[in-house]
């Protein structure tokens, strides 16, 4: 079973009467348990609507997805699912700990287990000193590591993050990436979408890219990066006589460290996949 | 640090209506129309009105005593109706542009009890209006009748009073100690619950809040029109005339069978009997809107 399937997953916006957007082009994506995913692609291109889709927030206008085999339009389907949205936004008037313990009461998670799991929350996104602090009051990264703190209320087995790192500092950034790194060891499942393609390229296992709605490219992170037809050679302790010949003579008078296939970044083969795409 | 299990994850195939979600959404809504603080504007303009009101001295004990009733009956009636229109418009647009609702729906929790919860909220909250309300109104009320009762006795006692007196201290009685005062209060509570389910089913399709509080304004102003379409709609001879006239009473709510406030001033008895069956008529009213609006809400895109 999938954590998450789609099939020919679809979606129009009608924008006025006559004129629709194809925000997803029929999308199959099958994102298998305990994986960290990566979903990019420019603005616009279709990410927070395949989010969208997979909680069941928009219908799809064609095909269908499912969470650990279970249709997104019924609501047993999101009993271990966890979103934070894009530029989120909370109840104003609440307080850090009170809306942790709102969307955790809305889980059924009650009592000393849900004070338990507030401090231990609120300890791991860093907010224990403000949790007595309105949420009017939060800046865009308090926000961010809050709405990150609610979707783990009820310890969730799928996560989607919808651009986690957006307004965070660079530190809190790199609390996230290693926190994703946690989840994954713990075996959850983590859907990201991110315009950081480094922290991406570190901590995704596989990452599609899609461009207009449609996947123009999936794999493997570290087989997509690496080149496989040239060949990379770290060596040290040349002599300078040896190095004028260095491709014949490596292996006899310099020791060799290690033979792999060159990788670009991910940022190459971005801009390979869909450099210059305007936005419609 | 560790992330353990909250509980033991166990498969569920189904997931049943939760009343405890529904308490969840209520008790937020009700924090969030206190945090607010609108509320204490409208409920200052209320003691405000009914505090003044004790001061209107009039000729005569009968007409002080109605003015009373009158300007607090009707500050109970405007306060309660603005609160649930202006109040319920309010909840689901702020919802939709904070985005709190993606965060809510996408928990395991039912759209209808997302609607309902905002719906109990609300009424819960009116119920607390009302009742404080209610109080300051009886509060002013005594505090009249004590001195109204006193100036009556010109310092006799009430056992040495002469029969006219005792009859004058009995009429003030029957004024302040009007059963039908609570009755009238029951029922605009019956009528601000029908408005917050109305609103919310308005706002399940409105675009804004300013849409849905124009249309709730506009029904509450066409409301006179079902009381008379209610009364002539079996006189008339056509057909047509028939069925335009039924579907007026049912798309507007009759509305002014639960503002007694001009009956119970003029004296009038209000029969138990009435109170059952306008509430039953609230009652049914309130709940066949609110399913609508939880129809339309469920197929609603966010
Ligand atoms: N509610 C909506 N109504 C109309 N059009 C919409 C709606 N939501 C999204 N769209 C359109 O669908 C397309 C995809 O949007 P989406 O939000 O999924 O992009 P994205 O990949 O998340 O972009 P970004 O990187 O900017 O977050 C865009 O063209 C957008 O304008
Ligand atoms: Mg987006």
């Amino acid at each position: 079973m999938y954590a998450v399937e789609t099939k020919d997953l679809t979606k129009h916006f009608r924008i006025g009467l006559k004129r629709k957007v194809i925000a997803l082009d029929h999308l199959n994506l099958k994102i298998n348990e305990g994986e960290v995913y990566g979903l990019l692609g420019p603005n616009g291109s279709g990410k927070s609507t395949t989010l969208k889709l997979i909680l069941g927030l928009h219908q799809p206008t064609e095909g269908e997805a499912t969470v650990f085999g279970r249709s997104s339009e019924t609501v047993v389907s999101r009993l271990h699912v966890g979103l934070l949205p894009e530029n989120p936004y909370f109840y104003r008037y609440l307080n850090g700990e009170e809306t942790l313990r709102f969307y955790g009461k809305l889980c059924r998670v009650t009592g000393p287990a849900l004070e338990r799991k507030i401090d231990e929350i609120l300890e791991l996104v860093g907010l224990s000193q403000s949790r007595h602090r309105r949420l009017a009051g939060y800046s865009k990264g308090m926000l961010q590591r809050i709405g990150l703190g609610q979707a783990m209320i009820h310890d969730p087995k799928l996560l989607l993050l919808d651009e986690p790192t957006a307004g965070v500092d660079p530190e809190g950034s790199i609390d996230i990436r290693n926190l994703i790194i946690k989840l994954k060891k713990m075996g959850k499942t983590v859907i990201l979408c991110s315009h950081l393609l480094s922290q991406v390229q570190d901590v995704c296992d596989r990452i599609s890219i899609l461009r207009y709605g449609k996947k123009v490219l999936e794999g493997n992170v570290k087989e997509l990066l690496s080149k496989k037809d040239q060949f990379q050679f770290i060596a040290s302790g040349l002599s300078e006589q040896d190095k004028r010949a260095v491709e014949e003579l490596i292996s006899r008078s310099g020791k060799l460290e290690s033979t792999s296939h060159p990788t670009s970044t991910l940022e190459d083969l971005y801009m390979e996949s869909v450099g210059g795409t305007k936005i419609i | 640090m560790s992330l353990e299990a909250v509980q033991p994850m166990q498969e569920q195939d189904s997931l049943s209506f939760s009343p405890a979600r529904v308490w969840v959404i209520a008790t937020n809504t009700m924090t969030e129309v206190i945090r607010q603080k609108v509320l204490y504007v409208f409920i200052l303009f209320g003691l405000a009105l009914c505090g003044a009101s004790s001061f209107f001295t009039q000729f005569s004990f009968n007409e002080e005593l109605k003015s009373i009733i009158d300007t607090c009956l009707a500050a109970i009636k405007l306060l309660t109706a603005l609160i649930a229109v202006v109040g319920t418009a309010m909840l689901l647009p702020s919802e939709i542009e904070n985005r709190t609702i993606y965060t809510i729906l996408t928990k395991p929790v039912y759209r209808i009890e997302f609607l309902l919860g905002k719906v109990a909220g609300m009424s819960l909250l009116l119920f607390f209006v009302t009742i404080v309300m209610s109080v300051l109104f009886g509060a002013v009320l005594l505090l009249d009748e004590k001195a109204l009762v006193s100036h009556a006795l010109q310092g006799t006692s009430l056992l040495q009073a002469s029969d006219p007196v005792k009859q004058t201290i009995n009429a003030i009685y029957a004024q302040t100690r009007n059963p039908n005062l609570i009755k009238a209060i029951f029922l605009l509570y019956a009528q601000a619950v029908l408005l917050v389910s109305m609103t919310m089913m308005v706002s399940t399709f409105a675009t804004s809040s300013l849409f849905s509080i124009i249309i709730m304004l506009v029904i509450y102003m066409c409301a006179p029109l079902a009381t008379i379409a209610n009364e002539v709609w079996k006189s008339q001879p056509s057909i047509l005339g028939r069925v335009g006239l039924m579907f007026i009473s049912f798309c507007i709510p009759d509305l002014s069978s639960m503002t007694l406030v001009d009956d119970v001033v003029a004296g009038k008895h209000v029969l138990m009997s009435y109170v059952l069956s306008t509430t039953g008529y609230a009652a049914l009213y309130t709940l066949v809107v609110f399913a609508l609006g939880a129809f339309i809400f469920q197929e609603k895109e966010l």
